[in-house]
């Protein structure tokens, strides 16, 4: 059996798992918003975990990390997977856990409607809605990227990279139309656990076969030692470094695809179990992926720009079987999946709930469920375009997208803590941060030293803040 | 210990965890204690592993369910 076909062969697999897991959830979902979008609200701990650090993987960082690591070296551990470690656990509890309540109690099931609802303004819902899309289309971008460059790599060029992004996406589209959120959580159980036993797998199985990881070691401090320290490399200068802290540590809450998982949460004590078991999982697989970016760059030297985004699949298809290989791609396509299908979701749930119901307020459940299905199938076909169109680095789109939904946590956080936070207050937070972010983006060189999405939180915070102050002399 | 003192020890440690990332140190060798692990990600795997801590202690001493 030839490499390829041992590939195609695993991948197979993979994907008949994915089928049959999704169709069994098919079975089990009801036709109402409430069970199709969340659930039925009832996810347990390793459900939801697995569905929220699915959901949360793509290559960004199986794919984007190891890309960079190969450039600035092992400082990017640092400066990403550390600071989420407490970042993510943080705002779940200080936005997520109080969303998710306020939405039970509201009846919402997306985050617009929790905050139209919440703020008495459908205007909020749908600048929200808004947002979330523009920056979760060129997030769902990188993912599907990541795919093709994994496809491209290790089927040396066999399978085109435009039917591969076009294959995800459509295996994609199918389970997650025919079973909604149940479906998406129960595969990402799976998923999760494929990426995450592979990247472990693939880093001793390909460190082994170099002598060990401290032979590795050994090798980089002679051929790149620059790799194996911060140094004064710009992108750990002090205002990058915390500004990108900021970014980093914020914006997961800030996924609309995140805070609908945490909808999905059957109470806070899920919600706790899952906080404290995300610190040892990020370490478990950023840790592998940023070390054989930077072991990379001594056994594949030469990739320039973000062509180093090839150097985990290179890495695959020299040291691992073809076995080993099939696993690999299928662990790329899961973190792809996982996300995809939770991005595809939350995106139809919210057109459905914070858009058309704006326009059509007597629309029934049973054809809200159908326009989210349509929908989901149209924003597929967008986000194809946009990958066929490739714009740039995985890391700079997403490092965009990132940036993006941090103008939205101000808002997520004042409208559930603080009372006098208004519409008015919402709306003037996410725009003129959104603005700020944009024009700070102009320049080459950030201002200051610090990255865009500082200057645009500030932005967003200071008008959250000073807003409803304003707004109190005034009628209300 | 009292909620106030829970809350006040969990905010002083992230308070300390958020000061020894925006300063941390940077230098060339491997890490006391680590094998070869070089010290500038040996130091932010020590930093994870004492936020974990920080965050059980939030998870089960901090975080108090509301209804």
């Amino acid at each position: 059996m030839s490499r390829l076909a041992v590939i195609a062969a695993v991948i197979a697999a993979y994907l008949v798992v994915v089928a049959v897991i999704g169709a069994v959830a098919a079975r089990r979902t009801r036709a109402n918003p409430e069970d199709y979008f969340l659930g039925g609200r009832a996810a347990r701990t390793v459900v939801l975990f697995m569905a929220l650090f699915g959901t949360n993987v793509t290559p960004f960082v199986l794919m984007g990390i190891p890309g960079i690591a190969y450039h600035d070296g092992v400082g990017v551990f640092g400066m990403n997977a550390a600071i989420v470690a407490l970042g993510i656990p943080l705002t779940f509890w200080l936005i997520g856990e109080p969303a998710r309540r306020a939405a039970r109690n509201l009846g919402a099931i997306t985050p617009a409607e929790l905050y139209a609802r919440r703020l008495d303004s459908k205007a909020v819902g749908v600048v929200m809605f808004a947002l979330f899309f523009a920056f979760t289309v060129p997030y769902m971008a990188t993912a599907v990227l990541g795919v093709g460059l994994a496809v491209d790599v290790l089927s040396d060029g066999t399978v085109p990279f435009a039917a591969a992004a076009a294959g995800i996406l459509l295996v994609t589209l199918a389970y997650t139309a025919a079973g909604g959120m149940r479906a998406t959580m129960w595969t990402n159980v799976f998923q999760g656990a494929t990426f995450l036993v592979f990247v472990v797998v693939a880093f001793f199985v390909i460190t082994g076969r170099h002598g060990g990881v401290a032979a590795l070691f050994e090798q980089v401090a002679a051929q790149a030692p620059a790799l194996l320290v911060k140094g004064d490399r710009p992108a750990f200068a002090f205002g990058r470094w915390n500004s990108w802290a900021l970014a980093i540590s914020l914006t997961v809450i800030a996924f609309p695809h995140m805070l609908v998982r945490i909808f999905a949460a059957r109470g806070p004590q899920t919600l706790k179990n899952t906080c404290m078991l995300y610190p040892p999982a990020l370490v478990l697989l950023w840790a592998p992926v940023v070390l054989l970016g930077v072991f990379g760059a001594v056994l594949f030297p030469g990739l320039e720009g973000k062509h180093s985004d090839r150097v985990l699949p290179l890495l695959v298809r020299a040291d691992l079987p073809p076995v080993l290989q099939g696993v690999g791609l299928a662990g790329i396509l899961a973190a792809v999946m996982s996300t995809l299908d939770a991005q595809l979701l939350t995106l139809s749930s919210m057109l459905g709930r914070d858009v058309l119901r704006v326009v059509r307020p007597d629309l029934a459940p049973r054809a809200e469920v159908r326009i989210g299905r349509l929908f989901t199938l149209g924003l597929g076909l967008v986000v194809y375009a946009v990958v066929v169109a490739r714009p740039a680095s995985i890391f700079e789109i997403a490092a965009f997208a990132f940036s993006g939904y941090v103008m939205l946590v101000p808002t997520l956080y004042l409208g559930l803590a603080w009372p006098r936070f208004d519409a008015r207050a919402a709306l003037a937070s996410m725009a003129g941060g959104v603005v700020v972010l944009g024009a700070a983006m102009v320049p080459e060189a950030p201002p200051l030293g610090v990255l865009p999405v500082a200057w645009g939180l500030a932005a967003a915070v200071a008008l959250a803040l000073v807003v409803p102050r304003f707004a109190r002399a005034g009628p209300r | 210990m009292s909620r106030t003192a829970r809350r006040r020890s969990f905010g002083a440690l992230v308070a300390a965890l958020l000061v020894a990332h925006a300063f941390a140190p940077s230098r060339a060798g491997a890490f006391p204690g680590l094998g070869p692990i070089p010290f500038d990600l040996g130091y932010h795997l020590v930093w994870t592993a004492v936020a974990a801590a920080a965050v059980v202690f939030l998870c089960t001493a901090v975080w108090e369910d509301e209804t």
